[in-house]
C-alpha cells in the first residue's frame, strides 16, 4: 500500500506522528513530508521535509491512505482528492501546537466518510486495513462562501 | 478593476485563500505571505512573525509599504497573525476589509480573530456555532470545509 504521511508547516514539529507511523515501512511504501519535525523515518521510500502543492496534491491523489496532522488545508485537499485519510491531532501539552485546536476540528469532522481520527494506544496498521473503500467527498459549503464573497466584492 | 489584497499565513490558512479564488476572478489581484515552498506564487513575501513582538512590529512597517504602493480596494485574509499589520494599514487608507476565521476554528476564537473582531468592516467564521465566540458582527457564510 502508497502511503502519503504530511506534518504540514506548522513550525513545531510533530514527531509522535512520524514514531507512531515508522512501524509500517516493512510493509507500506512511505512517502513522507516531514516539515520542521527531526525524526528521520528509516526505510521510507521518500522523506521531504517540504512539497510544493502540485506536489503536494500529486502525492495525495497517488497515495492508497494519507496519514496526516489535522490542519485545515490538508483536510480539505484530501476531501476534495478523495482520499481515505486517517488524522492526528497536534497536542499542545506535547509541544506540538500553542493550542488544542485540531480536537475541536475532530469533532466537527469525526462523521465524515473516509476520515479516520487516530487516538493513543490504536493499531495504525489494524487501521489502515479497516479504512476499506469509504472515500471522503468533496466539501459541499465552499460554494455558498465564494459566492458571499463575490456578492461582498459587489455590494 | 477592483485592486484585492489576499492576505494568509503559509500552510492551511493560503490553502483557504486558493480554494476561494473564483470569488475573485477577473479582478486585479495580490497576494501576500510567509515564505515557503507552497508560497511560491505570492506576490508579497513577509518575514515570519509568529508570537514575537519585534517581527510584528517590523512587519507593520512592510505592510504600510505593501498597502501605500498597490493601494487595495479591498483586503481579505484567512488568518492568522500576519493580517494583524495587514488589516490595520487597510482600514487607515479606506480599503474594504473581510476577515474570515480559519475553518480549523470551530468552537474557538483565533487570537488574530480576537484582535480584529473590531477592527475589520466585515468579519465571517466557517462553522455556523462558531459565531457565539464573537458577537453579533461575526456571520456564517459556509466554509472550506
Amino acid at each position: 500500500m502508497r502511503v502519503f504521511i504530511t506534518v504540514g508547516t506548522h513550525n513545531q514539529g510533530f514527531e509522535y506522528l512520524l514514531d507512531k507511523t515508522a512501524v509500517l515501512t516493512s510493509r507500506h511504501q512511505l512517502v513522507i513530508q516531514s516539515g520542521h519535525s527531526s525524526t528521520l523515518v528509516k526505510g521510507a521510500f521518500q522523506q521531504q521535509s517540504w512539497y510544493s502543492p502540485d506536489e503536494m496534491s500529486h502525492n495525495i491523489s497517488e497515495a492508497d491512505r494519507v496519514i496526516s496532522h489535522l490542519g485545515c488545508g490538508i483536510a480539505r485537499e484530501v476531501q476534495v482528492l478523495n482520499t481515505p485519510t486517517l488524522f492526528f491531532c497536534r497536542s499542545r501539552q506535547r509541544g506540538e501546537h500553542f493550542d488544542n485546536h485540531q480536537l475541536e476540528l475532530k469533532e466537527a469532522l469525526t462523521s465524515r466518510q473516509g476520515l479516520w481520527f487516530y487516538e493513543d494506544g490504536d493499531d495504525i496498521e489494524n487501521i489502515l486495513n479497516n479504512m476499506g473503500s469509504e472515500i471522503p467527498q468533496s466539501p459541499t459549503n465552499t460554494d455558498q462562501l465564494i459566492k458571499a464573497i463575490k456578492d461582498w466584492l459587489t455590494s | 478593476m477592483k485592486k484585492i489584497l489576499l492576505v494568509a499565513s503559509h500552510g492551511g490558512h493560503l490553502s483557504e485563500l486558493r480554494a476561494l479564488k473564483k470569488a475573485w476572478e477577473g479582478c486585479d489581484v495580490r497576494w501576500a505571505s510567509y515564505p515557503s515552498p507552497n508560497s511560491k506564487e505570492i506576490d508579497y513575501s513577509v518575514k515570519h512573525i509568529g508570537m514575537n513582538p519585534f517581527k510584528m512590529l517590523t512587519s507593520f512597517f512592510v505592510f504600510f509599504k505593501i498597502i501605500y504602493t498597490f493601494r487595495p480596494d479591498y483586503v481579505i485574509s484567512t488568518g492568522s497573525e500576519i493580517a494583524i499589520p495587514a488589516m490595520f494599514w487597510a482600514k487607515l487608507f479606506s480599503s474594504k476589509t473581510l476577515y474570515i476565521e480559519c475553518s480549523a476554528r470551530v468552537s474557538s476564537a483565533s487570537l488574530a480573530g480576537k484582535l480584529l473582531y473590531r477592527w475589520v468592516d466585515t468579519f465571517w467564521v466557517q462553522w455556523p456555532h462558531n459565531t457565539k465566540s464573537f458577537g453579533d458582527k461575526a456571520e456564517y457564510h459556509g466554509g472550506t470545509l
